[in-house]
């Protein structure tokens, strides 16, 4: 099954090379120039993966995976960073983030995680089904 | 060394990490769009080989964003190189307005992560001062922060460069006199030891709305 993926970054050359060659990969890839824009985006449409820059104009990166998390808790969120500390790879992780890549990155291994992303996904999204079952027998007294 | 001293050095090693540190992100980007098209390269050639043809426009477009990246990256690192030999000799003679302009720019990305897009407001002709550059630069990055957070809604912040008498004036205007009020303690004890170092008088209005900076 094809993935879904937001990429999000204020670099334009960026986010046009990445996304072609995600979709060379069969990915179905849509673009996003800033967190506010991708904010509006994940209200309306569904991704297994936001891939990220952490720092971008307006919204940190860690702001808007904290406001996205809030909207969409099933959509799983990698930052990427141009510098990579420990201290920020925690704070990211503990803020909900799935994995946090340093750029230049691999897209190899990318890959690998947005398949995870999609796989992760899939997972919280039958848990939510079962959940509200679960609660919809529970108001019967079942 | 005094206790003073030794704060100054520790501020100066704090500001060159926070500067370096953003144009250290700029120069991953750089190097992360070259690595795209490095990478859209072997995925082209490896289509070729198994009989797709190669677009000779799709490499000319290629081979300039490479170009055009390397110049960006070139640009970046002559100003992280302006920027570390600020701090070489105690005093020089500085535009005052050029150094704004300049340091503006080398701090872009953070400046652009607060969603400011400050007017620089350059005199007709250069304004001089003598005085420690790095430390001028440290000043002028402590005060724009504090316009940048205390800036009116919908009003960029204005940074005017004059002369008055013998000396010089940096102004940060359009700021929101309550949001100035509001936030904390300015200039910090950390910001009165730089501008005591530079013998610069450091000054809010707040009516006005304007923190002024002014030069011997």
């Amino acid at each position: 099954m094809t993935e879904r993926v937001l990429l999000v970054d204020d670099e334009v050359e960026f986010l046009e090379i990445m996304a072609e060659r995600m979709r060379a990969r069969d990915m179905e890839v849509t673009t996003s120039t800033s967190a506010t824009e991708a904010l509006s985006l994940i209200a309306t449409e569904s991704f297994d993966a936001v891939i990220m820059d952490f720092m971008m104009p307006e919204m940190d990166g860690i702001q808007a995976l904290k406001a996205i998390k809030d909207k969409r808790p099933e959509m799983q969120i990698i930052l990427l960073t141009g510098h990579a500390t420990v201290e920020k790879g925690v704070e990211a992780m503990k803020a909900g983030a799935m994995d946090f890549v340093e750029k230049p990155a691999d897209l190899d291994a990318l890959s690998e995680k947005i398949k995870k992303a999609h796989h992760q996904k899939a997972v919280i999204v039958q848990k939510q089904s079962q959940d509200k079952v679960i609660e919809a027998l529970t108001k019967f007294g079942m | 060394m005094t206790d003073d001293s030794q704060a100054l050095a520790i501020e100066g090693v704090r500001f060159f990490g926070e500067i370096s540190a953003s144009i250290s992100h700029e120069i991953k980007n750089v190097l992360a769009i070259i690595n795209e098209n490095a990478g859209l390269l072997e995925d082209m050639l490896s289509m070729s080989e198994k009989g797709s043809p190669l677009s000779l426009e799709r490499l000319s477009t290629l081979a300039r964003s490479i170009a055009r990246q390397v110049h960006r990256g070139d640009r970046i690192v002559k100003g992280m190189n302006r920027f570390a030999h600020g701090a070489d000799v105690p005093t020089e003679t500085v535009d005052v307005g050029a150094v704004i302009h300049f340091f503006s720019k080398l701090a872009g990305r953070l400046i652009a992560m607060k969603g400011a897009t400050p007017q620089i407001d350059e005199p007709a002709g250069p304004v001089t001062a003598v005085t420690n550059r790095f430390f001028l630069e440290n000043l002028v990055w402590a005060c724009l922060c504090r316009a940048m957070d205390s800036s009116a809604p919908d009003q960029a912040v204005s940074i005017i460069v004059d002369k008055i008498e013998n000396t010089t004036r940096i102004r940060f205007c359009g700021l929101s006199p309550d949001a100035l009020a509001g936030g904390g303690d300015f200039p910090s004890p950390r910001e009165k030891l730089v501008a005591d170092l530079l013998g610069t008088r450091l000054a809010v209005d707040g009516e006005k709305g304007e923190i002024g900076l002014i030069l011997p």
